[in-house]
């Protein structure tokens, strides 16, 4: 197939490029090559083919040639295509008629034999030539821009940057993770060489950044998406939460005084501690304050209630007690009960116990239940609302709907069949473990709402569900517990005295009564229902008490404490053992008779089952007998409400989520719907019952209701709790005084006392603080302004920009791989980091230089190259290193006097003033020793070093081994890439180096520019470097961006892809693959289409599509077969 | 007490059967633990730390021939009881590796004898075997009450995690002794787990090596033990032999399998206790 027409006349200059390409090629030959080529009109050789004579050449040969193609042999495309192209086009010619063969980094530069050079660049020539032939012209467009800048990063270099591109009249936008603007060096203390003090000079450029016209700050904030091109990019800003709103917070702080959760502190380095309600530093810009909050602690997830566990912890251990009940009532009406009964799941989850033992929440919710009056309380504003709830049932689940309910304003009536209000909590616990004198205060206060009671009323006989709705109760919940007892299914068991259940027992033990009790009783059963029948017949005189379990000890389900508390008080056990039969006399009983059994294979319950062993019958004297093996529903009424559906296990049937029964205006939950279980599920449930109730009476849908603003933070699958402090001293749990056994067993008075105050202060100190922020609205009390909102959320916002600064800074090295060091290990290590801290004024030390245990330091070393220069980890040289550790020894001098010794491999001091710096530091004393320390080692050298580190290095200029004792060692830490870079990297689409720097687009000529047109680096984000370079970079990258904009357009490629709509088969593969997103489905058509503007020209729709209906302009098919036609044959 | 018995080739090293009490220790817990260490025969020194540095091509000759040896003696790994061993063994494993050229050379030699090196067995040291092949329970089983009451410096000498760092931490290890802590005895938290013992600059070098060893036993004096217990027959002899006791009695350097025969409650006699240039026994009466 013939070339296009016009016919080509091609012209080919083939370039010296000085002593680069022609020592090597033979450039005259390849050019005469050229001269045999086909179509080749003119063929040259020179010296500098870019060079103002060369370009004339070029444009000489257009004119008088009548050229209409130009190849150039001589560098790579990537230097000069652009000079060329531009030669063309000012030539009247398509600049995309031009062609280049790359003869040096492809030949001369990688080729030794000059036969074969010359034999290859003819081949790159005659490529170039037989390609051009099949170039068509093409046309870049112009788009207008976005006159604003994007600036990541607020540190010294996203600062100046920002200031510089303002200055210029534009609108900018700084994104910075941190809750202030500063960066690193906003932690320094006096910056080399000139020892001005870092806060002095920057906070300037701080306060401008802050109030610039032109600058709008954006803090606690991210990068969340990144879409568009140069000019026109599309920014995603994601806020984080700070929780307190920014317009009102006067930055006074009384919220951090309130707060009482300590946590590290971050900016200190973990040299010192802070609120979890916190401004960075004094300076801060913005001044905001802002909450750490991490998720939710695991005790506040495991309470069933979500009772703010963490929060009143916190509160009781600041001695705030009626702020921590006040806490507790929110989610819970029954303190002092929970405090009493509750399995405490929250305990089981405590991360204390990776330290010592769990914090005794359960003890602590006790105390402060007991310590407060809960009439002292303020009453609760409630809007009154019309509709009538009916609550049957007033044991912990009714009576949480009852209370919820009626904070709702609700008018809430609760019916009970007893005559006294508390269902299981009344009749059921003895009241050697919850006295009755706190049930009646709880329910007291619930009733002080409100609540109407009804006491003596039963389901069934007095009330029923539809001759409720009859008389105006709009729903009703049902919360009936389990009173009925399972039974044994024994001979013996029916009509003989002496059998009572142990339901039956406790109700009348609890009701004052005294029910008969003989001298031997035998209990049978495991659960804490058994362990409470068989504590209260020793109470009333029984001699000798027996419990009996079916299977082993380990096996038990009564809580461990009443275990002990029972064995304490005479009762004893007999496991694996079986009922079989009550043996009576007279129609008494007199024995009971038991099988042993033997531990079978797991039940559902996951437990072993207990398998009864033929011919081991024993028997168990006794006159009382007690089954305590479980509890069922009283369903005596059920037959009155057939709509009323119940479950295969002979429950009440109500929705999971919504705890709705087959009527739609009735709830049910607790016992009587999940069969037996805790306290705390029962409060659970009435919580969920009560919110479902009043969406079914607001007729709202009846989804899972959400737990309110406070939930609405992200769950993640790996939890992010605060990290366990290493130094975590143990400390023993407190445990509350218990009555002694012997005078226990003389009346039901409370057995266990609880905690004294200052146990629980000590308890409570022993929190750990897992979410960071444990939300018990503390800040919120005492900020005057009304700042603090924890309901605020992360919120993302879209920002249209026209160029990019990136300047995210670095990282310090953390030195704990290098053991050697001893940093973790021995205290008196620090990182210049952490050695800044110590000597800003805002610090952990107030500026001075302190040990830990607060003695100044007699001799300090200070460490080069940790990190940095070494095979195994960094191996570049951090550049700024020498020149700090160099300032810390003048700190060290000037504050302290203490003699300072520098351990480096070479000192490098090349900027102004630099080695003038280094002249001072060695005239003030301070010793240089050349040579890498070996190791830091706490083995003393002579016994009067004990307690100091030994510093063991080589003098190389001595060649002597030399350990030294010194009380601190400061570690010159590398610099290394910002967290996050490389996830930012990915959205920006930016590379980076191997040692994870982002690289610029040439290190010498554009470094601040990237591969990406209209993103730009400044700052340590491209590679260490020092504040003087930074602030240079900083001004150049915003110099760039305001170049590229200025002009109000930029450019489009024009190699850019094309899909014939004839030949796409509307597969979509395209789409998928490409990166810009710059392809769309024309559902109209069925065809994909290339968005112009956006397409980068990268090839991959191209190699992708299976109709080849996808291709890259100035990189067709045909084109590239030419080309390599040409050199294969 | 376990039934089945865990067989291992054996490669002893040229200090094993002089060493004091390393020998006798280590057959005696073999016995009662069902341990059989076959002894490779007719091996050779493995040239240690000097023969590298100074001829590494025979250097990799001798220690091809041990794995050559192994091999043809059909052994799954083998098993040293010295730290110079161990690491040099390795170091070859390293450059013998398949494809590497000294594999080839090395092969015309051993060839001469009938001899070939096609796979180069894991190496593994004494210790590992008692911590990770011998199961927890079988230390305790017969323990005399008074190895609680013994406070133990671990010694590792440097060769042991360097430069390989995959066994154990190079510089701050643990492995020796979690170990002592499994027999029941106290092991003592001190710095100089790694220091330097001199090896075989000992003795040409006495002088300049008494001070390193002096860092090494002070240390462990400073941190309250009772003995220091090392797996390496150098560094036991070093340590053994050049105290300087110039104010502070000299503390008794027995061998890792030397406590471990205690805590099986074999008594010292049968564990080589008495050759023990300071005498351990009465150390340990002292405490008990």
């Amino acid at each position: 197939m013939s070339p296009a027409s016009p016919i080509p006349r091609i012209g080919v200059y083939i370039c010296h490029c000085g002593m680069n390409i022609a020592p090597r090629v033979d450039v005259e030959a390849v050019a005469q090559f050229a001269r045999s080529l086909d179509h080749v009109v003119i063929a040259r050789d020179y010296k500098f083919m870019c060079s103002n004579p060369g370009q004339e050449f070029i444009t000489h040969d257009i004119r008088e040639q009548r050229l209409n193609r130009v190849v150039v042999a001589s560098c790579s495309p990537r230097m000069h295509e652009p000079t060329f192209r531009k030669a063309c086009e000012k030539a009247g010619i398509n600049p995309y008629y031009f062609q280049m063969a790359n003869i040096r980094e492809q030949v001369s530069w990688v080729t030794f034999d000059g036969q074969l050079a010359t034999a290859k660049a003819r081949d790159q020539v005659a490529a170039a030539v037989a390609r051009v032939s099949f170039h068509t012209p093409l046309y870049s467009r112009e788009v207008p821009v976005t006159k604003s800048v994007l600036v990541i990063g607020g540190g010294i270099a996203g600062m100046q940057a920002a200031i510089t591109a303002a200055e210029a009249g534009y609108d900018v936008h700084v994104v910075e993770r941190e809750p202030s603007i500063g960066g690193h060096m906003a932690k320094f203390d006096k910056t080399f060489p000139s020892l001005d003090c870092a806060a002095c000079i920057m906070t300037p450029k701080m306060v401008d950044v802050g109030q610039h016209e032109k600058i709008r700050l954006h803090t606690c904030s991210e990068i969340a998406s990144v879409e568009g091109f140069v000019g026109n990019f599309r920014i995603g800003i994601r806020h984080r939460a700070r929780y307190v709103d920014a317009a009102a917070c006067t930055g006074c702080g009384l919220c951090a005084e309130a707060c009482p959760v300590v946590v590290s502190n971050r900016f200190d380095e973990g040299l010192s501690r802070r609120k979890a309600i916190y401004r960075s530093f004094p300076q801060a810009v913005p001044i905001t304050f802002c909450i750490d909050k991490k998720d939710r602690a695991p005790c506040v997830g495991a309470c069933p209630a979500g009772i703010n566990v963490q929060g009143y912890v916190q509160l009781i251990g600041q001695g705030k007690y009626r702020e921590a009940l006040s806490l507790i009532l929110e989610k819970l009406p029954l303190p002092g009960v929970l405090g009493r009964v509750c399995p405490h799941p929250c305990e089981t989850v405590c991360r204390r116990a990776e330290v010592d033992q769990p914090i005794a929440i359960c003890d602590l919710k006790r105390f402060v239940a007991d310590q407060v009056d809960l009439e002292s309380l303020p009453a609760p504003e409630i809007a009154e609302r019309a509709e009538k709830v009916a609550v049957i049932g007033s044991g912990p689940a009714g009576l949480t709907v009852a209370h919820d309910l009626r904070l709702k304003g609700y008018q809430v009536t609760l019916f009970e069949a007893q005559d006294r209000l508390g269902g299981m909590l009344r009749v059921g616990i003895p009241d050697y473990r919850l006295p009755q004198g706190i049930l009646d205060r709880e329910i007291g206060r619930i009733l002080r709402l409100g609540v109407e009671a009804r006491t003596g009323v039963r389901l069934g006989p007095d009330v029923t569900l539809h001759g409720l709705k009859a008389q105006g109760f709009a729903a009703v919940f049902l919360g009936i517990g389990a009173h009925a007892s399972l039974k044994l299914g024994i001979p013996g068991e029916e009509n003989a005295t002496g059998v009572v259940d142990a339901v039956r027992f406790l109700r009348e033990v609890n009701s004052g009564g005294q029910p008969p009790v003989g001298a031997r009783v035998a209990v049978i059963g495991g659960g804490n229902v058994a362990v409470d029948a068989a504590r209260a017949a020793r109470r009333l005189g029984a001699r000798r008490v027996t419990l009996v379990y079916r299977r082993s000890a380990a096996e038990m389900p009564a809580y461990p404490e009443e275990i002990k508390g029972a064995e304490e008080e005479g009762v004893e056990f007999v496991y694996m053992a079986a009922p079989l039969r009550i043996q009576s006399q007279n129609g008494a009983a007199c024995g009971l008779t038991c099988l042993r059994t033997q531990l079978g294979a797991a039940d559902e319950s996951g437990r072993r089952r207990p398998v009864p062993v033929a011919g081991s019958d024993f028997t168990i004297d006794c006159d009382t007998v007690i089954p305590a093996i479980g509890q069922r529903i009283d369903r005596s009424w059920a037959e009155n409400e057939p709509a009323l559906a119940w479950s295969a296990s002979q429950l009440i049937a109500a929705d999971a989520r919504t705890l709705q029964t087959s009527l739609p205006f009735v709830f049910a939950g607790g016992d009587a719907v999940s069969g037996p279980a805790t306290v705390i599920a029962a409060v659970a449930a009435g919580h969920r019952a009560a919110e479902s109730m009043h969406r079914f009476l607001q007729e709202l849908a009846l989804t899972s209701a959400a737990e309110g603003p406070l939930a609405a933070r992200p769950k993640e699958d790996q939890p992010h709790w605060l990290d366990i402090p290493p130094d975590t001293a143990p400390a023993p749990r407190q445990h509350g005084g218990v009555l002694e056994p012997g005078r226990r067993l003389s009346s039901f008075a409370e057995a266990a006392l609880g905690l004294a105050e200052a146990q629980a202060r000590a308890e409570a100190s022993r929190c750990l603080n897992c979410g960071a922020c444990c939300e018990c609205q503390e800040c919120v009390r005492a900020c005057e302004v009304k700042a603090v909102n924890h309901a605020m959320t992360d919120t993302v916002e879209q920002v249209e920009v026209g160029a990019v600064v990136v300047a995210t800074g670095f990282k310090a090295f953390d030195p704990t791989p290098l053991a050697q060091y001893g940093y973790g290990i021995f205290p008196e290590i620090y990182t210049s980091l952490e050695f800044e801290r110590l000597n800003n004024a805002t610090g952990p030390t107030s500026g001075k230089i302190l040990m830990k245990d607060g003695r100044t330091p007699r001799r300090v070393a200070i460490v080069h190259c940790v990190g940095s220069r070494d095979a195994r980890h960094r191996k570049y040289c951090s550049r700024v290193c020498c020149m700090y550790s160099m300032k810390f020894a003048h700190l060290v001098r000037e504050k302290t006097g203490a003699e300072v010794w520098e351990f480096y491999i070479d000192i490098r001091s090349p900027g102004k003033l630099y080695e003038e710096f280094y002249n001072r530091v060695q005239e003030e004393g301070v010793h240089l020793v050349r040579g890498k320390v070996a190791e830091v080692t706490d083995i003393p050298e002579r016994p009067e070093d004990a307690g100091r580190l030994t510093v063991v290095a080589e003098n190389t200029l001595t060649r002597r081994t030399l350990r030294l004792p010194v009380d601190m060692v400061v570690l010159s830490v590398a610099l290394e890439p910002a967290a996050g870079a490389e996830d930012l990297g990915k959205l920006l689409g930016l590379q980076r180096d191997r040692d994870g720097w982002f690289n610029e687009l040439h290190v010498k000529l554009a470094p601040v520019k990237t591969a990406t047109s209209g993103i730009f680096l400044a700052g340590c984000c491209q590679g260490p470097k020092d504040i003087p370079d930074t602030v240079a970079q900083a001004s150049a990258a915003a110099g760039e961006a305001v170049a590229l904009l200025a002009k109000g357009t930029v450019r489009t490629r024009a190699e850019i892809s094309v899909i014939d709509p004839d030949l796409c088969s509307g597969c979509r593969s395209c789409l998928d693959v490409c990166p810009y997103s710059a392809i769309r489905f024309d559902e109209g058509r069925a065809v994909a289409v290339v968005n112009e503007a956006l397409c980068q020209g990268c090839g991959s729709c191209a190699a992708t599509c299976p109709s080849s209906s996808a291709s890259v302009k100035h990189f067709t098919d045909r084109q590239l077969m030419e080309e390599l036609e040409a050199i294969l044959l | 007490m376990p039934k089945k018995v865990l067989t291992y080739g054996f490669f002893p090293g040229c200090a094993y059967a002089t060493a004091a009490g390393y020998r006798e220790s280590v057959d005696a817990v073999n016995r009662r633990l069902g341990i059989d260490l076959v002894e490779l025969a007719d091996w050779n020194c493995c040239g240690a730390t000097s023969a590298f540095s100074l001829n590494q091509d025979d250097a990799l000759i001798l220690t091809g021939r041990l794995f050559a040896l192994a091999e043809a003696q059909g052994h799954a790994q083998i098993v040293t009881v010295c730290n110079a061993c161990y690491t040099t063994l390795r170091k070859a494993a390293q450059m013998l590796e398949q494809g590497s050229p000294d594999l080839a050379r090395v092969n015309a030699g051993l060839a001469r004898e009938g001899l070939r090196l096609g796979r180069l067995l894991p190496v593994r040291h004494y210790l590992e075997i008692l911590y990770a092949d011998v199961p927890a329970e079988a230390w305790s089983a017969a323990r005399p009450e008074y190895i609680g009451r013994i406070k133990v410096a671990a010694y590792y000498g440097c060769q042991l995690t360097r430069p390989w760092a995959d066994l154990d931490h190079a510089e701050r290890p643990a492995l020796l002794d979690r170990f002592f802590r499994r027999l029941g005895f106290q092991a003592v938290e001190h710095s100089a787990r790694t220091i330097c013992c001199g090896a075989s600059h000992a003795l040409p070098y006495e002088k300049e090596c008494r001070p390193m060893l002096r860092r090494i036993v002070e240390e462990a004096r400073r941190r309250g033990a009772h003995l220091i217990s090392t797996l390496c027959p150098l560094c036991q002899f070093n340590l053994d032999s050049l105290q300087t006791p110039p104010d502070a009695p000299p503390i008794p350097v027995p061998y890792f399998s030397q406590l471990a025969g205690l805590a099986l409650g074999i008594p010292p006699q049968r564990l080589g206790f008495g050759k023990l240039l300071i005498p351990a026994e009465s150390a340990i009466a002292k405490v008990v």
